[in-house]
């Protein structure tokens, strides 16, 4: 009876072992925070252009062996008049226009945004080979904006299957310029049925907030980038390329960067555009400091020095480097970001797109205004929602 | 009752059970990740090529160009590798060469007849402090030989002098060509010894993060430059300050997240012909594609070197868009930079269109690869890399970088073993 009181203590007593590790196997496993490398159940990608310059190929994968369905959005912020430049009188269209996808187990797919991809079966070897996910519409000519695709299930009603991975690659139109960023994923919780979640759908999913349905939008993005204009250090160095025609002082190799961003939060059943504001501070190399705002309506994708003068050398005093922390107004919701450098020599550019790092998270509110301190401080939690329309 | 209060009560529910969960595990360590798009303790650039001159980079000179920042708001320091893996000629040891270039018909063989191109594996370390907040960025064939605040006595007293009162520095890389990789450890500033971030927000992950820009430039002709996010690998806070570095594995000993069990990536089968700029409904240009893989072991010994660089068996599983799957496998050490169709046939362009990396096998344009590196005794093996895409359109060629996707973690643990601190 003794033996078999101590044989069941230590059975029990492995099974929490057990149990344990198991709990720290899975908190290893899910992700409460969006990411750039592992698949989420939501795929932001925030820069697609097809315009008479540029095209975008969208990559999206199923990286599950369930099949995978998922309702897409592009998201048109070009302005109504694309011949003139966006501003009061020259608002962005932000129209909406969606379509489903089907992914079998593990399947890739892609498309041309200006061409899409129907569905007529092409020929071994040719573009459109394979399994058609669906019909895919192309975007309108001029097409500047971001498409999002959710995870949902074969009903459509959003599914947290945490399965979508998708990268974009930007070619200018002379067939030479290529450029690519991965998909921003944000994963779901993989606890809640489409039931629960609904059309609205919340972004409050963090470690501190494990109910949540999907994951919190970043609370600082990190930054890093040359000052706008700073001359190509592999152009101009004599002990690197130094190529010719960069001039002096590699006046003509300069590096400008462009930032795209959108919010988390949007409202695409009733066509209710995002709207946060956002600061900026930038560091240098010499620590010195700058700050700067702007406000992002449903899109902004600007060169740092139409943002502001502070993203240009000559604000630090010619510094080149800088680390520039992006971060919501207190109590606004998040947005996504990826960064585009263009490196010019003479006439000849050259593109290169990149993924942004980041910390914390909105949800949870986070770290001190100013960008000086680290030190997470209660602050008023921020709770994006996407609406998707209802079918 | 709303839907909206319906919703939060069940999220209340849920996170109290959920809640129950983290409580039970507080207290220990915390999971850390790796991911290209956080900070982190360790920092790993896996591509990193030099080749001013242009000798193994078909004429077009290259450098990478690299940037690194202090996330936090405080004073870190941190020990780098250059780690060198550029080949050489057998019978000539100052001839660089690659494997793909000596291979290829027509090519002008570098190495001669009779000879070889062999690998070579060396490091060379360097240490820097960074103050609050702040990015470097130099050159891979020029380096940082000074800091931004080498004079201790700047406005605020900003230094990025050493405590020890060493200056700060980056060297050129000691070869051109260079292909290779560079790995970051964050480490205290007061001693060198290494040690887990100092910024609360994230949980004392790690403080680093980087990129890296390959930048060509031919004489006349097409720039071209493709960037990647430095892979940042957090620390769990568990840190006995040794030499030996433990990636994953067991929860009680890992001092950094592990890597992954499984790559994941998207890409082009070589020699894709992409249709784009569709005007009316049909193409008005055509991209052909080739794809490049770099992959470095996550288990490195900068001590014994040469004897134990890491490396691995990788089986590599790939999916094309009829959800059909082929398999390869191929075998590595210390690096391994190589075009996607010649993993599985010989390293040149003759039989690529016999590779289960190819259009011509394949039938369709993009593919899904998983690659599993396989462990051995009682390492994990894992790997981490970057994916080199080139489009070669009418203009000429364009390349991008991208970081890859990945998924799982390991039981088993990776290793590295540091070279000692400078005295």
């Amino acid at each position: 009876m003794l033996m078999k009181k101590r044989n069941l203590s230590l059975a029990l007593g492995a099974a929490a072992l057990g149990a344990l590790a198991l709990v720290g196997s899975a908190s290893a496993q899910e992700r409460n925070e969006i990411s750039t490398e592992v698949s989420g159940s939501v795929l932001v990608f925030p820069k697609i252009i097809a315009d008479s310059t540029t095209d975008t190929v969208i990559q999206i994968d199923n990286t599950g062996n369930p099949m995978a369905h998922a309702h897409c959005f592009y998201v048109n912020a070009a302005p109504r008049n694309p011949a003139f430049p966006a501003g009061p009188l020259n608002p962005p269209q932000w129209s909406e226009t969606d379509f489903d996808i089907w992914l079998t187990r593990q399947q890739p797919t892609h498309w041309v945004a200006s061409g899409g991809r129907r569905t007529q079966g092409e020929a071994f070897g040719q573009d459109g080979s394979g399994f058609d996910p669906g019909l895919i519409p192309p975007v309108p000519q001029g097409f500047r904006g971001e498409l999002k695709c959710i995870q949902v299930d074969s009903a459509g009603a959003p599914f947290t299957g945490n399965k979508l991975m998708g990268k974009a690659i930007l070619l200018d139109a002379d067939g030479s310029d290529a450029s690519s960023y991965n998909a921003i994923a944000i994963p779901g919780n993989s606890g809640l049925s489409g039931a629960q979640i609904g059309s609205d759908l919340e972004l409050n999913l963090t470690d501190n907030s494990p109910g949540g349905e999907y994951a919190a939008c970043p609370d600082v993005w990190i930054f890093n980038h040359y000052a706008h204009g700073t001359p190509d250090p592999a152009l101009t160095s004599p002990d690197s390329i130094n190529a010719a025609g960069c001039g002096v002082n590699g006046v003509n190799c300069p590096i400008n960067t462009t930032l795209t961003m959108v919010p988390c939060s949007e409202d695409l059943e009733n066509g209710v555009p995002g709207s946060v504001g956002i600061s900026f501070v930038t560091y240098d190399e010499f620590e010195s400091r700058l700050s700067a705002a702007t406000t992002v309506d449903c899109f902004l994708d600007a060169p740092l020095s139409q943002i502001s003068s502070a993203f240009t050398p000559g604000a630090l005093g010619g510094s080149t480097t800088r680390h520039t922390r992006i971060r919501p107004n207190p109590g606004q919701g998040g947005v996504l970001a990826i960064a585009e450098e263009t490196r010019l020599r003479g006439g000849e550019s050259a593109r290169a797109a990149y993924n942004l790092q980041f910390t914390g998270n909105r949800y949870d509110a986070a770290t001190a205004s100013n960008g000086d301190n680290d030190t997470p401080i209660p602050g008023v939690n921020a709770t994006d929602v996407i609406v998707v329309p209802s079918e | 009752m709303s839907t909206m209060t319906h919703k939060k009560w069940q999220r209340a529910l849920s996170g109290a059970v959920l809640g129950l969960a983290v409580v039970t595990l507080a207290g220990s360590a915390r999971a850390a990740d790796v991911a290209s798009d956080k900070p982190g303790a360790i920092l790993i650039f896996p591509r990193i090529v030099v080749d001013t001159s242009g000798v193994l980079t078909n004429g077009v000179p290259t450098d990478t160009e690299i940037q690194i920042t202090n996330a936090s708001n405080s004073v870190i320091s941190a020990r780098c590798w250059w780690v060198n893996a550029t080949s050489y000629c057998s019978n000539n040891p100052a001839i660089a060469c690659t494997a793909e270039g000596e291979a290829e018909p027509g090519n002008a063989r570098r190495c001669g007849a009779g000879s070889v191109c062999v690998p070579q594996w060396t490091e060379q370390d360097f240490r820097f402090t960074l103050t609050k907040r702040q990015p470097i960025s130099f050159t891979a064939a020029t380096g940082l030989p000074t800091f931004p605040l080498a004079d201790s006595n700047a406005v605020g007293g900003q230094s990025n002098n050493n405590s020890d009162q060493t200056p700060s520095g980056v060297p050129a890389v000691n070869d051109n060509p260079f292909f290779g990789e560079l790995k970051c450890v964050q480490v205290d500033p007061t001693d060198f010894a290494p040690a887990p971030g100092f910024n609360p927000s994230n949980n004392g992950g790690g403080d680093l993060t980087g990129h890296a820009t390959i930048v060509s430039a031919p004489p006349v002709g097409l720039v071209d430059a493709r960037k990647y996010n430095a892979i940042a690998l957090e620390s769990t806070t568990i840190n006995d300050r040794d030499e030996t570095l433990i990636l994953g594995g067991d929860p009680g000993l890992a001092e950094y997240a592990g890597c992954p069990n499984v790559i994941q990536m998207a890409h082009f089968y070589d020699n894709a012909s992409l249709s784009l700029r569709y005007v009316g409904g049909q193409p008005t240009a055509n991209d052909v594609v080739t794809s490049r893989l770099t992959v470095v072991p996550c288990s490195e010994n900068f001590l014994l070197q040469e004897a134990d660089l890491g490396g691995a068996t990788l089986q590599f599983l790939t999916f094309n868009e009829f959800e059909q799957r082929f398999s390869a496998s191929t075998s590595f050490t210390c690096q391994k930079d190589l075009q996607l169709s010649n993993i599985d046939t010989r390293p040149f362009s003759t039989d690529n269109s016999k590779s289960v990396f190819n259009v011509a096998v394949q039938g369709t344009l993009t593919g899904q690869t998983r690659i599993r590196a396989v462990s051995s005794g009682d390492r994990a093996n894992g790997i981490l890399g970057v994916l080199e895409e080139s489009y070669t359109g009418p203009a000429g060629v364009r390349t991008s970088a991208e970081n890859l996707h990945f998924t799982g973690s390991r039981a088993l643990s990776d290793r590295i073993v540091l070279s000692p601190e400078l005295p």
